[in-house]
């Protein structure tokens, strides 16, 4: 999960570890195609944790003859423990994309490794704008309504997959409620650090006081965020990076997608630095009749922000233990501060 | 300390560096030297005013916890522990605690990030 696009150089490992002839055999066997030619790839900026490709096309016979643009998707060579692999992304693309979740069409898994020398897949390639600075401040005064909208009605639409479900038994069901159970885990995360951070010490015991009793497990994004989405002058085209789903208590979603630290240059605006809340929730319960209440919104929104200024300790780490030396992770460390001001002023005198 | 000092050093470094070095650079090494020019003026903040700030937070802490400890990273741990124990639950003491904590995060956040101040 990465905050801002990565900047490593398009490299050309693709090209020195790939034997084109496996792949073309490989897209073309499943394509039940005549021939198929790679004419182009590009890399894709985005994503710390796997490689994308566009692949442009040609294909001759079958149902996909003609010109195709699509991604090839795979791990990269430093994967987080905590996100899922290719084939179980493809697994959970495959189950969104069925529910009716705008996502890059699945095509297909390779997980024979002979090939790339690791799984990757196949999807189509969507047009459209991610960047979230671009998004923020391109919303208008009073925010993109349609987007906003849109980007409700989609998740909404993710959260009616609900376990159990045989083609995501990966995923594991969590200790209920959720929320105790990642407060748990952010804690034996900061006693594994050599310093103390009092303030998000505050934030976890606070969640801890105001732990919601009830939830509903749903199918969670757990990245669903301006600069995770594409959008066109159409509004949303397709939802990425799927790499963090898991179930869990719905109103997880909704409060990263609204929390403080997701609306780029728009702070003003609730929905993700795009739109308005209210439009936002209007998109939600046009699909979802679930009833979404403002005292669960706020609590995962601080949630959110612990959960961001949690991962940016782990950021930092990457770099400071030598793993990973990289200007990007440790600034992303430097984040720190803005968040925990967030945090004390979402759980301060004046909060719920 | 020879002169000129690290934080002057660090500006006049950062200066160069977005002056006559960016200009130069292929557009795909923007990003990177932005970065640079970032992480030089935090350093520099920090430089400056770090001594300051810590200084400041150990008076805050010290005001909290129980026969304060000696050094500031053991002072946070002491806190830490106390608020994970719920000892600052109370609606008066988690007044006190968040407006302490608050005042350090602003002289943190006005090393790290001073647009984002409120």
């Amino acid at each position: 999960m990465s905050s801002s696009p990565t900047i490593s150089q398009a490299s050309d490992t693709f090209v020195a570890t790939t034997d084109d002839q496996h792949l073309v055999e490989f897209i073309r066997k499943q394509a039940s195609a005549a021939r198929v030619v790679i004419r182009t790839r590009k890399r894709l900026s985005g994503g710390a944790i796997q490689e994308n490709w566009l692949l442009d096309l040609l294909i001759e016979g079958g149902v996909w003859a003609g010109d195709r643009r699509w991604v090839l998707r795979s791990d990269a060579i430093s994967a987080l423990p905590a996100s899922l692999d290719r084939e179980q992304e493809f697994a959970v693309l495959q189950v969104a994309y069925q529910a009716g979740v705008k996502v890059p069409r699945p095509l297909w898994l390779c997980g024979d490794i002979t090939i790339l020398g690791r799984s990757f897949f196949l999807m189509e390639y969507v047009p459209g704008v991610a960047a979230g600075r671009l998004l923020s401040a391109g919303a208008g005064t009073q925010g993109n309504a349609r987007l906003a909208e849109q980007l409700g009605a989609n998740l909404a639409r993710l959260h009616q997959i609900r376990p159990p479900c045989a083609a995501l038994d990966f995923l594991s069901i969590p200790q209920r409620p959720p929320a105790l159970a990642t407060i748990n885990a952010y804690r034996r995360y900061l006693d594994t650090l050599a310093d103390a951070y009092p303030v998000l010490e505050w934030g976890l015991r606070w969640c801890e006081l105001h732990a919601p009793r009830n939830s509903t497990l749903c199918l969670l994004h757990r990245d669903y965020r301006t600069g995770n989405y594409l959008a066109s002058e159409q509004g949303l085209e397709a939802v990425l990076d799927w790499e963090f789903t898991g179930w869990g208590d719905l109103h997880e979603d909704l409060g990263w997608f609204t929390a403080p630290c997701w609306r780029f240059t728009r702070p003003d605006l609730e929905a993700g630095g795009i739109g308005k809340l209210e439009d936002f929730l209007r998109g939600y319960q046009e699909v979802s009749s679930l009833c979404i209440e403002r005292s669960q919104l706020h609590y995962w929104q601080v949630m959110a922000t612990l959960r961001w200024a949690v991962i940016a300790l782990q950021q930092g780490q990457r770099h400071l233990s030598g793993e990973e030396p990289s200007l990007e992770l440790a600034l992303t460390a430097r984040l720190l501060p803005e968040l925990e001001l967030d945090i004390l002023h979402m759980t301060g005198a004046e909060a719920p | 300390m020879t002169q000129p000092n690290a934080h002057e050093l660090l500006e006049i470094a950062r200066a160069t560096l977005l002056e006559q070095l960016l200009p130069a650079l292929p557009g795909e090494l923007r990003y990177p030297a932005l970065m640079i020019a970032n992480a030089m003026t935090i350093a520099a903040r920090e430089s400056r005013q770090g001594t300051q700030a810590e200084d400041q937070e150990q008076a805050q802490l010290a005001a909290l916890v129980e026969e304060a400890p000696s050094t500031l990273p053991d002072m946070r741990r002491q806190l830490a522990s106390a608020i994970r124990q719920g000892s600052h639950d109370a609606p008066q003491s988690r007044r006190i605690l968040v407006e302490a904590l608050r005042q350090v995060t602003l002289a943190r956040l006005a090393i790290s990030n001073p647009k984002a101040l409120p």
